[in-house]
């Protein structure tokens, strides 16, 4: 017996909708987004966890473009292939050794590793949160960012500046 | 046949297809699929078969109702067309030249 022919819309936000239940989950495939990037488009999907925070943040929508003909560079917030579980990732690059750049999430300790300029596959250059467009920190200011990841400095910045945003002037004598 | 605006990958059995709108592939909108069946017809769209073609060699592969084969051949390529993943080619089947 043959099965029906079903066209499935997999978007985040329609997958409820569907009478036939893929065997796929929705996660971003690595072929899909590198044939949309090959054609010069860009590519907008939904992002889970919070390795960039404050950035991007769990479920956030994140547009990726075609690197520029200059390539990556350090501070650029990319997708990439995670260089050990080869999963993609979306991470600041944050320092260049060789053909190779390292990787790391702005609200990691750790890097991830050295990833090739072939397994990057586009570059970070919106955020839509709650119906607004935002693209701090993917701009030039990636590059400070990096460094700051890269050094350590960027934790405790921000910690500190989420205990000023967050002490209630109420305690105040 | 395939419009030029969509990009299609097989993934593990399923086509998966990402219509390409104004730039952008965007994979929460418009993320389509289709499962192995619709992959049989998806793979025989080229521009230059027709689709009673297509519908007649489904019958002979397979054993459904011929009925069957060409109510669902036809239903998914009018949900195809309707979402633009698919154009009509030209009577002379130039357009995928």
């Amino acid at each position: 017996m043959i099965c029906r022919p079903v066209l499935t819309r997999r978007g985040h936000s329609h997958c409820r909708n569907l009478s036939y239940v893929s065997n796929h989950d929705n996660h971003v495939h690595t072929e899909v987004v590198r044939a949309v990037i090959e054609r010069g488009a860009g590519f907008r999907f939904h992002v889970s966890g919070h390795s960039m925070h404050p950035f991007i943040r769990n479920g956030d929508e994140v547009v990726i473009a075609p690197m520029s003909s200059s390539g990556p560079r350090r501070g650029d917030v990319v997708l990439a292939i995670h260089p050990h579980n080869k999963n993609p990732v979306v991470h600041r690059i944050v320092n260049k050794q060789g053909p190779c750049y390292l990787l790391q999430g702005d609200n990691r300790l750790f890097a991830d590793g050295l990833v090739r300029k072939e397994n990057i596959l586009g570059k970070a250059i919106s955020v839509d949160r709650n119906g607004k467009t935002t693209s701090m920190g993917l701009g030039h200011e990636g590059l400070i960012i990096g460094v700051l990841v890269r050094t350590g400095l960027f934790l405790p910045l921000k910690r500190g500046v989420s205990i000023i945003l967050h002490s209630s002037p109420d305690k105040s004598p | 046949l395939p419009s030029d605006s969509v990009v299609a990958r097989e993934i593990d059995g399923d086509i998966l297809i990402v219509p390409i709108r104004a730039g952008i592939g965007d994979a929460e909108e418009e993320l389509y699929g289709l499962n192995p069946t619709a992959r049989e017809v998806w793979n025989r769209l080229n521009g230059r078969t027709p689709v009673k073609a297509i519908i007649d060699e489904l019958i002979h592969e397979y054993e459904a109702p011929p009925r069957d084969i060409t109510d669902d051949v036809l239903g998914l390529l009018t949900e195809l067309l309707k979402r633009g993943i698919v154009e009509e080619a030209s009577p002379e089947g130039t357009a995928g030249a």
